[in-house]
């Protein structure tokens, strides 16, 4: 069985009626994905409460609907793992799915805020998983992704 | 009545067969919403990301430590590179010297692990690196002193950090993955070590990770030519391709004491290779073998 996040219909924006320069797009872009690590790693923070340990990489990207991305993960049994997602101002819009590496989807636990989503799993078996990241719906958003461990 | 009687057969008969149909249904649509895999195609596309999808000695530490208790003791430290080597042997060295020092976490051996931050500054030097983890090193020495093995975890995860940090700095990307290449095949060299001669399968399964192999082999084969050429980055790509193949479990899932062994050897000549040593470290051999020569597994430094 696969928890996610239940999709919460988010807002649209209004469109901007005059152009912005390419290099202010770039800079919201920019500082877009900056607050989504901030915010990934905030609610990782939470985790070393219980020990965690936050690892170092991270996994950002810009998510769109229908694209969803997939990242190969080695992982070790027995180690407790909480992978913790932001996109600011996405809502409940992100999913996160955990694979074995023959594919076949695996149990996490889920929890969902408002613009993060965090997905924790003791994995049974050590070896190769894979992360698909999705968005249920709506306009695409800057997403990060950190791990921590015990 | 018997007409009646009929009529209500074929009635219930349609019933149940609405019926099961029904729960067919129902178990089809909750089936697909469960099990939506990955296709093949997927996970052959799927991004790797050095500093995520590498597992960190962090991460392999703590799962050996909830499956056994590794006599850390007897292992002994990985020899230096002397004189003067190519900057991939000495990125190599200090991914080496890494390792060493989540080593001597496990161990606790305070004054070990002073000299592993002197090491490492030395080392990092050499990579012009050094300005970078200077301040890191200092408190490997002040968390060693006061026996902060907690803290000594997250200070090498940063000083691991903070040279890549460096390398990226001065345009030197092909390097930090060979630091991570080191502390990997020295993580890996030393558990198994002491592994194939102790062997646990539940110890044994932390080795299945033939897909890290594939992945810093694929980096191999992505150095530029020049590197790639090198003698030491042709061993580098020959351990690493044979670990592949013997990383894969096997049709249970387990990785046997043979693999173990095995992986030991590989492991063992990579580093040997690293520190400039001629010939294969001593590895472990299996029970019934008689040691010809001392071993990682049973010499203390």
């Amino acid at each position: 069985m696969v928890g996610n996040v239940e999709p919460v219909s988010a807002s649209v924006s209004k469109s901007q009626s005059v152009p912005v320069p390419a290099q202010d797009i770039a800079k919201t872009e920019k500082e877009a994905a900056f607050l989504a690590r901030s915010q990934a790693l905030d609610l990782a923070g939470a985790f070393t409460n219980d020990g965690y340990k936050i690892r170092d990489g991270f996994w950002s990207f810009i998510l769109t609907h229908g694209n969803p991305h997939i990242l190969i993960v080695q992982l070790f049994a027995k180690n407790e793992y909480w992978f913790s997602g932001a996109a600011p101002h996405s809502g409940k819009r992100i999913k996160l799915e955990f694979f074995d590496e023959k594919g076949i989807p695996v149990e996490i636990k889920t929890y969902g805020g408002d613009g993060t989503v965090a997905a924790g799993l003791v994995p049974q078996m050590s070896g190769a998983y894979f992360i698909r990241a999705s968005i249920t719906e709506g306009k695409p958003v800057p997403f990060c992704l950190v791990y921590s461990y015990k | 009545m018997v007409m009646m009687f009929r009529t209500n057969t074929r009635f219930l008969q349609g019933f149940f067969h609405l019926l099961a149909l029904a729960c067919g249904c129902i178990f089809i649509v909750s089936f697909e919403g469960q099990c939506q895999s990955i296709t093949a195609t997927e996970q052959a596309q799927a991004e790797h990301i050095e500093s995520f999808s590498f597992p960190s000695a962090g991460e392999f530490f703590v799962a050996l430590a909830k499956v056994g208790r590794p006599n850390w003791g007897t292992v002994a430290r990985t020899p230096l590179p002397t004189g003067i080597a190519e900057r991939p042997q000495i990125a190599l060295s200090l991914g080496v010297l890494i390792a060493d020092g989540y080593i001597t976490v496990e161990n606790q051996n305070s004054q070990e692990m002073k000299n592993i931050g002197r090491e490492l500054l030395e080392m990092a030097r050499k990579l012009n690196a050094g300005d970078n983890v200077i301040g890191r090193c200092s408190s490997l020495n002040d968390f060693a002193e006061n026996n902060d093995w907690n803290s000594l975890h997250e200070e090498l995860d940063a000083t691991r950090n903070e040279i890549k940090i460096s390398l990226v700095e001065q345009k030197d990307v092909d390097l930090v993955f060979l630091v991570s290449l080191g502390t990997w095949l020295r993580c890996i060299e030393a558990s198994s070590a002491l592994i194939a001669v102790n062997y646990d399968a539940q110890i044994a399964s932390l080795f299945s990770q033939s897909q890290v192999a594939q992945k810093f082999l694929d980096r191999i084969y992505a150095l530029p030519e020049r590197l790639r050429n090198q003698g030491l980055i042709r061993v580098m790509q020959e351990q690493t391709f044979a670990l592949e193949k013997i990383m894969k479990p096997l049709a249970n899932n387990e990785i046997s004491q043979e693999q173990v062994v095995k992986i030991s050897e590989l492991s063992a000549e990579a580093i040997a290779a690293i520190a400039g040593i001629k010939g294969q470290l001593p590895s472990a051999s299996l029970p019934d073998q008689e040691n010809s020569s001392s071993t990682n597994a049973s010499t203390k430094p």
